[in-house]
């Protein structure tokens, strides 16, 4: 009876279960349609904007500096001023504390001070430090935040310094002020535009120009930029340039006038230099006179002696010759030992000699390059150094060229032992190079390397051409 | 009566060794991530369809891939980012997925585990990415800074090197707080504290940590699975911890003395988790709280009390360890996981809003 009862019962689950899946399996095709559809619209969407917080290690950086930075200028805050140095109280600049964040910490202030008062608009100020708390509260949650708004004030701040400075006259603190305020808030135009007003000023248009360019690209619509910009120009007497910025300028802003006079003074002046690169075209230049036979002047020709001017005294000249016919007369005897190290192959002590002078050989070339066309032209032709005609010296050079290259090659696949035991591996491979083709020298260089070292030698670059010559020598003369 | 039944919807065998799936969110598709024969990667793209799977993408890749994640991509883009054997991270777009819209050299060697967070609206702040490697190192990678990791946690000059097996992020519930997990080949677990840049916490589960998931990455820490080789798991309560005697926590065994190679949360309710077993059984299990979650101990310090596990379902859907498994995000019930037998099996779970 029981059994009877839980097969019931089983089945029962059992078909409630089909039930269930069944129910499933149909909400979820239905489902499936439903988030394709979701999908495609999710496709079509714009991306949006979202603001993200900053990335972490440069999140850390930050805060790393804001504790040195309000370390330094907490420092001399505390100091009490005493309320009868003016002086100091002059110096002190207290909206610039007031405005950076640290109002809190603020200087205690004495009734005998009534310079400082007098100079404190209380009532704005306390607008904006009103102002700034409400800020501060409600959109400046995070200290990074609070961080970069701090920067940005302290930034206005140096900018405000750096007019007054400007308006003294004094170019040179108030590009220094701009540009502390421009470390402080890289994002603010008027900072690289005011400086580079202060670099006008001072006749300084390249600075200012790059100046004008970076305001530009933080705020494209900057009409004083652009003005800037193109007396920055007109000062680097870019003219074309000048115009185009002017341009822009009278783009943004038709009514502008000095935009206007601007444009009206460079297309003065690019007519001017018109007219002068017209006249002055073709100064410098000597085209060739071409008349006929019969024009032609009847005195005879003249061979002229071309002097190098200006290149080195005579005395030097004199020595580099010198040593240039010593260095032929070396390169001389190397020809003369290469030869006969063609004749006997592996008699080392000729072949080191000869590769001995060709380094010094080389070497007196490369230490002397001012000297090199004339060690050329000697080289080729042995008596004459002086040459009267260029196309001849081309020639010869070239033709040099190949005698002093050519037998280089040679003297290496003969003289196996010159290149010495490898060291590294690079060593190695460019000795490989040179003696892969002749299995004798590599036998010679071979047998020089301690086995041990091979793994250092042969390490990352062993590949199988390098693997084949080894097996093939150690075959041709290891195996007796 | 009410039971969870679980069943084995669509199989689908592929001709290389399955390492990881992941639903792609907001759709009725996954990706299949692995190694070919060959030892290149595989990444492929299935659609689940009236009862059956199809392929709608893939791409071979030089090196295989271990693990993906798009736990750190928006939900418009859903770009997935993986960890390769050779120590790789990468981020792809799946419209596109023949070059990676972000490369680093992240590991020397395989990276073993890799979570996101930040994106698809889970957990708040930077969107993040991190990476656990068997080099011993976890890095937490930003998909806005290239080349270099923001954080980077490894043992010190002349300490041993484990080789780390999962790594997961939590406490990820305002802009600021965050938390790394990282399990360790010899049991040891530990929680970064990304905020604060420090180690909060260690533990040790006696054997290798195979597994780690927050039940959910973007609340304040909550519970903590952690699953083992050896057929032992255990669920830490992490909102209470105590100086010196840590996190409370319950322990289980399951699947029969095999390794448990993960356990996944129920993205609809986060008391129910998956684990997976070695012997290719599935088991849902069930967290009941106690009923205070905080106690005193003699010196009036708080202490967290661990619950209870009830096991609500067990099923067996292959003969070789089922390495890697999927809730899907959009859909209840519906899952999918891979196995060493070389096939994909799409799931259902039903009755689970009725536990």
């Amino acid at each position: 009876m029981a059994s009877e009862e839980k097969m019931i019962q089983l089945q029962y689950q059992m078909r409630e279960n089909q039930h269930e899946l069944d129910a499933f399996l149909k909400d979820m095709n239905s489902w499936e349609d439903d988030i394709k559809k979701k999908e495609n619209e999710l496709g079509q969407e714009k991306p949006m904007e979202e603001k993200l917080p900053p990335v972490r290690n440069s999140l850390q950086k930050k805060k790393k500096k804001r504790v040195k930075t309000k370390q330094a200028e907490e420092k001399p805050k505390p100091k009490k001023l005493s309320g009868y140095d003016f002086r100091a109280w002059d110096k002190l600049d207290v909206v610039s504390i007031l405005l950076s964040g640290d109002w809190i910490l603020c200087v205690y202030m004495s009734g005998y001070d009534f310079r400082a008062w007098d100079k404190l608009d209380v009532d704005k100020l306390c607008e904006e430090i009103d102002k700034e708390e409400k800020k501060s509260s409600s959109e400046y949650e995070t200290d990074e935040e609070w961080e970069l708004e701090r920067r940005k004030q302290q930034a206005i701040v140096e900018k405000d310094m750096g007019n007054d400075f400007f308006k003294r006259g004094e170019y040179e603190n108030a590009i220094e002020s701009y540009t502390r305020g421009l470390n402080h808030d890289p994002s603010n135009p008027i900072l690289p535009a005011n400086r580079a007003m202060a670099l006008l000023k001072q006749e300084k248009y390249a600075a200012a120009e790059v100046d004008c360019i970076t305001a530009l690209t933080l705020d494209p619509l900057y009409v004083k930029a652009y003005l800037r910009l193109g007396a920055a120009r007109f000062g680097l007497r870019k003219f074309l340039e000048a115009k185009d910025a002017y341009e822009k300028a009278l783009q943004l802003e038709p009514q502008n006038k000095t935009a206007q006079q601007e444009i009206g003074k460079i297309e003065k002046e690019l007519s001017k230099a018109q007219m002068v690169t017209h006249s002055m075209g073709d100064v410098g230049l000597v085209k060739p006179i071409s008349k006929h036979v019969a024009q032609r002047s009847k005195k005879p020709l003249r061979r002229l002696d071309i002097e190098e001017i200006g290149v080195e005294n005579d005395s030097e000249r004199q020595t580099a010759i010198a040593r240039v016919q010593e260095g032929q007369s070396q390169a001389k005897k190397r020809l003369e030992a290469q030869d006969g190290a063609s004749f006997e192959k592996f008699t080392s002590q000729n072949s080191t000699d000869s590769k001995k002078q060709s380094v010094i050989a080389s070497s007196s070339k490369d230490n002397q390059p001012k000297a090199k066309s004339v060690i050329d032209k000697s080289d080729a032709s042995n008596d004459k150094v002086e040459t009267q005609n260029m196309k001849s010296e081309h020639k010869k050079n070239s033709s040099s060229m190949q005698a002093s290259t050519s037998p280089r090659p040679s003297a290496g696949s003969t003289s196996p032992r010159s290149l010495g035991v490898p060291t590294s591996s690079y060593q190695f491979q460019a000795d490989y190079k040179v003696l892969k083709r002749d299995q004798d020298a590599f036998y010679q260089y071979m047998k020089e390397i301690n086995p041990e070292h091979y793994p250092k030698l042969l390490g990352q670059s062993l590949d199988a051409d390098i693997l084949m010559q080894f097996l093939r020598t150690f075959k041709e003369y290891f195996i007796p | 009566m009410e039971k969870p039944q679980i069943i084995a919807h669509i199989q689908k065998s592929v001709d290389y060794t399955l390492f990881d799936t992941k639903w792609i969110p907001c759709s009725a598709k996954f990706v299949v991530l692995g190694n070919y024969a060959r030892g290149t990667g595989a990444m492929q793209i299935y659609e689940v369809s009236h009862g059956e799977v199809n392929l709608i993408k893939q791409a071979e890749k030089p090196k295989a891939l271990k693990c993906g994640t798009f736990g750190a991509s928006s939900l418009q883009q859903r770009h997935l980012a993986t960890g390769d054997f050779d120590g790789k991270v990468q981020i792809w777009n799946l419209e596109s997925p023949e070059v990676p819209i972000y490369s680093v050299k992240g590991h020397k060697e395989i990276i073993n585990a890799i979570d996101g967070v930040g994106g698809l609206g889970i957990g708040e702040g930077a969107p993040e990415i991190v990476t656990g490697s068997r080099d011993g190192a976890v890095k937490v990678w930003d998909p806005r800074q290239k080349n270099d990791p923001v954080a980077t946690m490894e043992p010190g000059e002349g300490e041993d090197k484990r080789d780390c097996w999962a790594v997961c992020f939590g406490h990820a519930y305002n802009k600021h707080d965050r938390c790394v997990a990282a399990g360790y080949d010899n049991g040891d677990i530990k929680l970064f504290d990304l905020r604060n840049m420090s180690l909060r916490w260690e533990g040790n589960i006696k054997n290798g940590v195979c597994g780690l998931e927050f039940d959910r990455k973007d609340i304040s820490m909550n519970k903590l699975a952690a699953t083992s080789l050896e057929a032992k798991f255990q669920v830490f309560d992490m909102r209470t911890q105590h100086p010196t005697k840590g996190f409370a926590s319950v322990t289980e065994k399951a699947h029969k003395s095999t390794t448990i190679w993960g356990a996944k949360h129920l993205p609809q309710n986060r008391d129910l988790f998956m684990t997976l077993g070695g012997n290719g059984s599935l088991y849902l299990w069930k967290y009941n709280y106690p009923e205070k979650r905080v106690k005193q101990d003699e010196d009036k310090k708080d202490m967290g009390v661990a619950g209870t596990l009830s096991l609500l379902q067990n099923a067996v859907m292959s003969t070789q360890p089922i390495n890697s498994f999927d809730w899907s995000p959009d859909k209840e019930g519906l899952c999918v996981c891979t196995a060493f037998d070389q096939a994909i099996r799409v799931i259902i779970v039903t009755k689970l809003n009725r536990v």
